[in-house]
């Protein structure tokens, strides 16, 4: 590979390295489907809904520049949790104590967090 | 087909007034792909692709090398195997992905165990570059996200060779024209990802316009037909 190509490569790699893969694990570990819906301060940023199977999980895979590199500081406003027989309203303070980082950020939800009887 | 992708046969019998010749100029680079090789079989309405790549094991160890091998190349056939019509018929594409040390595409094999990265995996598919396809063991909280994950970036990391080898640059590194060329980044006007249905697998979308969890793009990704007919065009015809 003669020289020119190695430069051009090197911009390449240099511009794309310049945004980041982040991610959000949501692990159902109850036996009923929960439907996710996840929603912004960012009026641009578009609500998220989803739906995990019971003993399932799924991940919010997305890119972002070096600036905002999560969704938690992205104007995550709430989480909601509902399987139909229980809406668990999560606000973005309760949703940064439970959410935990470990490489990816991780949501577990059992059995106790869809509780709407506490 | 050459039609479909913007690519049609010309013939120059007609120019020439040399009827008789049955000499067809076919648009340069149809069917030259050294990487791949397709096999019609009119009959039964099915076409065949096998596509080489070079896997090169690196420094990870002889199970990963084995394991990696098998996820794109099973994750390269589930994904650009479909349906296309050709001229009113329907056919059904089988693409076979198989490792080859000549005429392949080169493809660095890794694995990143830092929980903390994700690693890019990329195929510039030019410059003499080798694919880098990277399996992000730290970062995925369990295997089989892990697997899938790689699965569908290795299939669409392999599609930069086809539309690199079919629209060269603009097409390849533009991801179809959803994203800047050199940034990397989607366009203003590129849309969320699809409510429900098919998601291209070259394209990027705007997360932030639509979303798609992992588990969606698993499910509904596939290489569009537009983009299996650039495969077959480019692919030497048996």
């Amino acid at each position: 590979m003669n020289k020119v190509n190695i430069l051009f490569a090197s911009i390449i790699l240099t511009i794309t390295s310049c945004t980041y893969t982040k991610g959000i694990a949501v692990v159902n570990a109850t036996e009923r489907p929960i439907e996710i819906t996840i929603t912004f301060s960012h009026s641009d940023i578009s609500p998220i809904n989803f739906i995990v199977p019971g003993n399932a999980d799924d991940v919010l895979m997305y890119d972002v520049d070096s600036r905002s590199s999560n969704l938690l500081r992205m104007g995550l406003n709430e989480i909601r949790l509902d399987n139909k027989s229980c809406t668990i309203h999560m606000s973005r303070g309760e949703a940064e104590k439970k959410i935990k980082k470990n490489g990816l950020w991780k949501l577990v939800v059992g059995n106790e967090m869809m509780s709407c009887h506490h | 087909m050459h039609k479909d992708i913007d690519k049609p046969v010309k013939d120059f019998r007609k120019n020439w007034n040399q009827a008789h010749r049955r000499h067809i100029k076919v648009h340069t680079g149809a069917h030259k792909a050294t990487w791949a090789k397709a096999t019609v079989l009119l009959d039964k309405k099915i076409i065949v692709v096998h596509v080489h790549l070079n896997f090169k094991q690196n420094n990870i160890s002889d199970a990963d090398y084995k394991k990696l091998k098998y996820l794109v190349r099973t994750g390269i056939d589930k994904y650009w195997s479909r349906r296309i019509n050709v001229a009113g018929n329907s056919f059904m594409v089988w693409v076979k992905a198989s490792h080859s040390d000549v005429n392949a595409i080169p493809v660095d094999l890794y694995v990143e165990t830092d929980k903390d990265n994700y690693a890019r995996s990329m195929n510039p598919a030019t410059l003499g570059i080798d694919a880098s396809f990277i399996y992000n063991k730290g970062w995925h909280s369990n295997t089989k996200n892990a697997d899938s994950d790689f699965q569908l970036v290795s299939a669409h990391e392999f599609g930069h060779s086809v539309l690199m080898y079919a629209g060269g640059i603009p097409l390849s590194w533009g991801h179809k024209g959803s994203t800047g060329v050199l940034s990397q980044s989607v366009k203003s006007s590129t849309p969320g990802y699809p409510k429900s249905g098919a998601i291209d697998i070259m394209k990027y979308y705007d997360w932030e316009k639509n979303f798609a969890t992992l588990q969606r793009r698993v499910t509904d990704s596939i290489a569009m037909e537009i983009d299996v007919k650039r495969l077959i065009w480019g692919a030497n015809i048996k």
